[in-house]
């Protein structure tokens, strides 16, 4: 993986197939009405990209998709969109944000063209990220912003920019903020990113054993593999309510559409609760999910 | 931190799951949307005036226990009040949820204003304070708007 540099990201909140994030808010900051194909969710999330596939055409620029969906903790098989997307000429965007921490992520075994990941998800610091680039392409791209460390020279006649990264880095970096950075992917370097995955893999694992049973609780349909993230429904309790009965239970969720407001409409819901597994959960602290989820089921006779 | 039981008390478990006035009016004098784009609840109200009173006050909308609670117990004290009686009791609750200062209520609404007594316990959850007064902004609204339908949003 490329050195974290300080490039900002421009969207953080990302979702698969239909998102608020991913598939247009971004493109309207460059043109008013972008022409954006979706594929279609099915209630069996993500199949096959059959479906995918359809969607692509020769016009097709950039396939902006996520490797861990946010709100549902689906793993995207995202090395097959981008054989699919790369034999129709486009270039493909991968939003890492939920995998970087949880997945030993190798960008050139991927094949991909951009791979972005945030620093508050990998146990670093919140306001810088990183985005990684092929060279040809990043040395092919103009900067989007002028400042200070962007130029090369500066003549009558011309002006000319850094390489890569440099030229993308106008004015003062977040220095403070790429330390800490730094100092994140080390921890989790020192971890190990197998250990991780291992980790995590059993967590999520006992999180959907656990929380299964539980009556009038529907995990949200993460196809073939979920990982790190349990999102559920609980019939008849808003998330607003599940998620305030599992605070006084000391257990911190988000609840909510998670930026993913289009995808839970087509679950036919208004959010859900959803709980994150990190590298310092345990099963004791899935218990106690499970049990504050069952105090809210009391609360509200469920 | 207080018990979750004085935020989630009977009354409020009560409204939440069965609200009062969860209907239509068909042709409303006023009507407005309530909308909290951060937890996407969303609440119509519907006012029948007869002049300056309320003949009939109604709501729909999707939304949590608190915001339901909170909108079903709005339109069982402002059925038959006047205009001037809904601002001075949403004034007033406004003060209790937020931690201003309620002015003094006359008598008769002084007496109704207790009736939303259990919907302050939000007070203690600053995140919470919105889902209480979505539908008291969205009646607002409507009392502005008229019958235009107006769409008031809290962040």
């Amino acid at each position: 993986m490329a050195a974290p540099t300080p490039a900002q990201l421009t969207a953080t909140c990302t979702a698969p197939k239909r998102s608020t994030a991913v598939f247009r808010m971004p493109y309207r900051f460059i043109v008013a009405e972008p022409v954006v194909s979706c594929a279609e969710v099915s209630r069996r999330a993500l199949s096959p990209p059959a479906g995918f596939e359809a969607r692509l055409s020769p016009r097709t620029r950039l396939v902006a998709i996520t490797h861990i969906a946010n709100a549902t903790g689906a793993v995207v098989p995202v090395e097959t969109i981008v054989q699919l997307a790369h034999r129709r000429g486009a270039k493909v965007l991968i939003d890492g944000s939920q995998a970087a921490p949880r997945l030993p992520v190798d960008v050139q075994a991927l094949g991909c063209d951009f791979y972005a990941l945030t620093g508050h998800k990998v146990y670093g610091p919140t306001g810088i990220g990183a985005l990684y680039g092929r060279w040809e392409l990043l040395s092919a791209m103009p900067p989007w912003q002028g400042g200070g460390e962007m130029i090369l020279s500066v003549t009558f006649d011309k002006t000319e920019y850094q390489e890569p990264p440099h030229r993308f880095e106008a004015g003062t970096p977040d220095i403070s903020g790429a330390i800490g950075l730094g100092a994140a992917i080390d921890f989790i370097e020192e971890l190990g990113r197998d250990n991780i995955l291992e980790h995590e893999e059993a967590l999520t694992g006992y999180g959907v054993d656990r929380l299964s049973p539980i009556p009038g609780l529907r995990l949200l349909d993460a196809g073939q593999r979920r990982l790190g993230i349990l999102s559920f429904d609980l019939e008849g309790v808003h998330p607003h309510d599940v998620a305030q009965i599992l605070d006084q239970h000391h257990v911190a969720v988000r609840a909510g559409h998670h930026c993913a407001q289009p995808l839970m409409e087509c679950f036919g819901l208004s959010g859900t609760t959803r709980a994150s597994l990190g590298v310092y959960n345990d099963e004791r602290d899935i218990d106690r999910l499970a049990d504050a989820i069952e105090a809210a089921r009391e609360m509200f006779g469920r | 931190m207080m018990d979750l039981r004085e935020l989630y008390q009977d009354i409020i478990l009560d409204h939440g799951r069965h609200p009062r006035n969860f209907r239509t009016i068909e042709h409303p004098t006023h009507f407005a949307q309530g909308h909290n784009p951060l937890c996407g609840d969303r609440v119509t109200v519907y006012l029948s005036l007869d002049g300056d009173r309320i003949a009939d006050v109604a709501f729909q909308g999707r939304g949590c226990a608190i915001s339901t609670a909170a909108a079903s117990l709005m339109t069982e004290v402002l059925k038959g009040k006047t205009i001037e009686d809904a601002r001075a009791l949403f004034a007033q609750f406004h003060a209790r949820v937020t931690g201003g200062e309620p002015a003094e209520l006359s008598e008769p609404l002084a007496e109704e204003a207790e009736r939303l007594e259990p919907l302050t316990g939000v007070k203690a959850y600053p995140a919470r304070v919105k889902c209480a007064t979505l539908s008291w902004h969205a009646l607002e609204a409507a009392l502005k708007g008229g019958g235009v339908g107006a769409t008031v949003k809290t962040e």
